[in-house]
């Protein structure tokens, strides 16, 4: 009984001692431009349908941050994960794009914004589709084709190197013992390599999204912007708003890791058989 | 009479990283016929496996012909079977649908190529664990489903590379016993490579010998014991001893 109240207890002490820890701070130092206190940022998350700074909800401004996210990410995903297949099963594909695409990895995403402001400026989807008023025109024209971009260089590398990785490393014995009962190259390739890469795809994937999100606040500060959870952060902390500074850094630590457990019940349920095979 | 199965003067060079060449066979020559059991018996390193990996097409000679059927192999092949010295399993996939994968890859319908996994399962003893994955099995299952794989694609002949080699003992003679009741059953041309005198000596028809450094068939003998055998059968013993002498001479 004491056992199972202790696993249960487990990985909620470390975050409890924190909380505790940051309120006894925030009380003594009494400033709140320096630490707000835990009631005036619980009080931000407990009712994020109202609105904030006169900027809308917090749970607004996350959901238009999380599509801008998707958006980016998918692009990502669609362009990285064929050309990972390509690269892993095909040597001269490799040989003939790796020096290529690992010139530009190395470039942290935040280092693309000059060079993208001045191919997008402040153009977004609804530029791009010709809408110029309206409910849709406000949606589209959060997508900034600036932002996307850096979400997407974020999360183009990790899927892609990801991607090669499972399908170059499929053992040879698994490879060989297929090919001698006369499977073709197609064959191969979806009941073989695919299946075998699909662990590293996904893994992948969710490194990705991650790298995607951490880009989020980088890519929301570029001019033009006038949503989102990270612009609410940089708009709040010229405003001297710290409590929705704070508040902001929650909801992108929340959203980030439940976003990585999707992925990780995924792995568990889907690729048991990777780690149990080992 | 054409023999299924011919190499005559095979070569086989491996280059290493520095460039020396390390020559694996050197002219071999070796004939298997139609429905016959030949055991490929040699020190380690003597370069079975590389024969076998010829002849499946996984690896090309240096030089010399591999005919089957008179014509020159070109690469791997249905009628060409093989079951590898390590486990090959595919790991995502259950037991079953690891046994239906070569009737899978040539076009034959879910229910029958199911029906026909579990009918070489059957065979092999493991149909209670037609739907468990690789992973959950024990080496010597793993070796009975990789055989159940194999014959369920249907091949004329069937190359085994020391299928029981990392099995123990018992596992392995019960296996030994299994194989040849299958063979019986239903005969196809099987090349088994071992370096087990007494697994040669149980299996064959026929022992190819070979010698290390480089590869070669120093001697070919035929197994004249009446099958099912018994290790316990007049000359069997003596014929031990005398593959034993034989193999010895060889690795010095
Ligand atoms: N891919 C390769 N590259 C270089 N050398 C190789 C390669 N494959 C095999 N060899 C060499 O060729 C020789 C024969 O190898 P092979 O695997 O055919 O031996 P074997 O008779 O099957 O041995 P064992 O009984 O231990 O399995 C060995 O000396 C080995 O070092
Ligand atoms: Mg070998």
């Amino acid at each position: 009984m004491i056992q199972r109240t202790g696993t249960f207890l487990a990985p909620i002490l470390a975050p409890l001692v924190f909380l505790v820890l940051w309120n006894f701070i925030a009380v003594n130092v009494g400033n709140d431009l320096i630490l707000p206190g835990l009631d005036q940022v619980s009080d931000l998350l407990l009712y994020p349908y109202k609105d904030v700074i006169s900027m809308g909800s917090l749970a607004g401004n996350v959901w238009i941050s999380l599509v801008r996210v998707m958006v980016g990410y998918l692009w990502a995903a669609i362009l990285a994960i064929p050309l990972g297949l390509a690269m892993g099963a095909s040597r001269k594909i490799y040989s003939s794009l790796n020096l290529f695409l690992g010139l530009f990895r190395p470039i942290p995403p935040l280092a693309w914004v000059p060079l993208v402001l001045a191919w997008f400026g402040v153009a977004s989807f609804a530029t791009l589709l010709g809408i110029e008023e309206g409910d849709w025109y406000i949606w589209l024209n959060n997508l900034k084709l600036s932002m996307l971009f850096i979400i997407f260089i974020g999360a183009f590398y990790p899927i892609l190197s990801n991607t090669i990785y499972g399908v170059s490393s499929v053992p040879k014995i698994l490879i060989e013992s297929s090919r001698v009962l006369g499977a073709s190259r197609t064959d191969m390739f979806c009941k073989v390599f695919l299946p075998a890469a699909a662990p590293s795809i996904v893994t992948g994937m969710r490194v990705g999204l991650g790298v995607a999100w951490m880009c989020l606040v980088s890519a929301e500060m570029l001019p033009g912007s006038i949503s989102g959870v990270g612009y609410l952060i940089t708009h709040a902390y010229t405003v001297a708003r710290i409590d929705v500074v704070v508040a902001g850094m929650v909801s992108i630590g929340v959203v980030g890791a439940l976003l990585d457990w999707i992925f990780r019940v995924l792995e568990v349920r889907y690729f048991s058989w990777q780690r149990l095979s080992r | 009479m054409t023999p299924l199965l011919e190499t005559s003067n095979l070569r086989k060079d491996f280059k290493s990283d520095h460039g020396e060449v390390f020559c694996a066979l050197d002219g071999v020559d070796f004939k298997v016929f139609d429905k016959e059991f030949v055991c490929l018996l040699g020190p380690s390193g003597c370069g079975k496996s590389t024969w076998l990996r010829i002849v499946a097409g996984l690896e090309v000679a240096t030089s010399g012909s591999v005919l089957y059927k008179g014509s020159p192999v070109k690469g791997p092949g249905r009628e060409r079977g093989m079951v590898f010295q390590e486990y090959s399993l595919l790991p995502w996939r259950s037991v079953v649908e690891n046994v239906a994968l070569g009737p899978e890859v040539h076009g034959m319908r879910f229910e029958d190529r199911r029906e026909l996994a579990m009918d070489y399962l059957a065979r092999v003893g493991l149909e209670k664990f037609a739907e468990a994955k690789p992973h959950e099995l024990s080496g010597g299952m793993r070796q009975r489903a990789a055989i159940a794989r194999a014959l369920a694609n249907d091949p004329d002949v069937l190359l085994m590379d020391e299928p029981f080699g990392a099995l123990d003992a018992h596992t392995r003679v019960l296996l030994q016993k299994e194989l040849l009741q299958i063979w019986e059953k239903n005969r196809k041309t099987v090349v088994f490579v071992t370096h087990s005198v007494d697994e040669a000596i149980y299996l064959a028809d026929r022992i190819v010998v070979m010698s290390a450094h480089p590869g070669r068939v120093v001697e070919t003998i035929d197994v004249p014991f009446d099958r099912p055998r018994s290790r316990s059968c007049k000359g069997f013993g003596e014929m031990t001893e005398r593959v034993f002498e034989l193999l010895e001479g060889v690795q010095v």
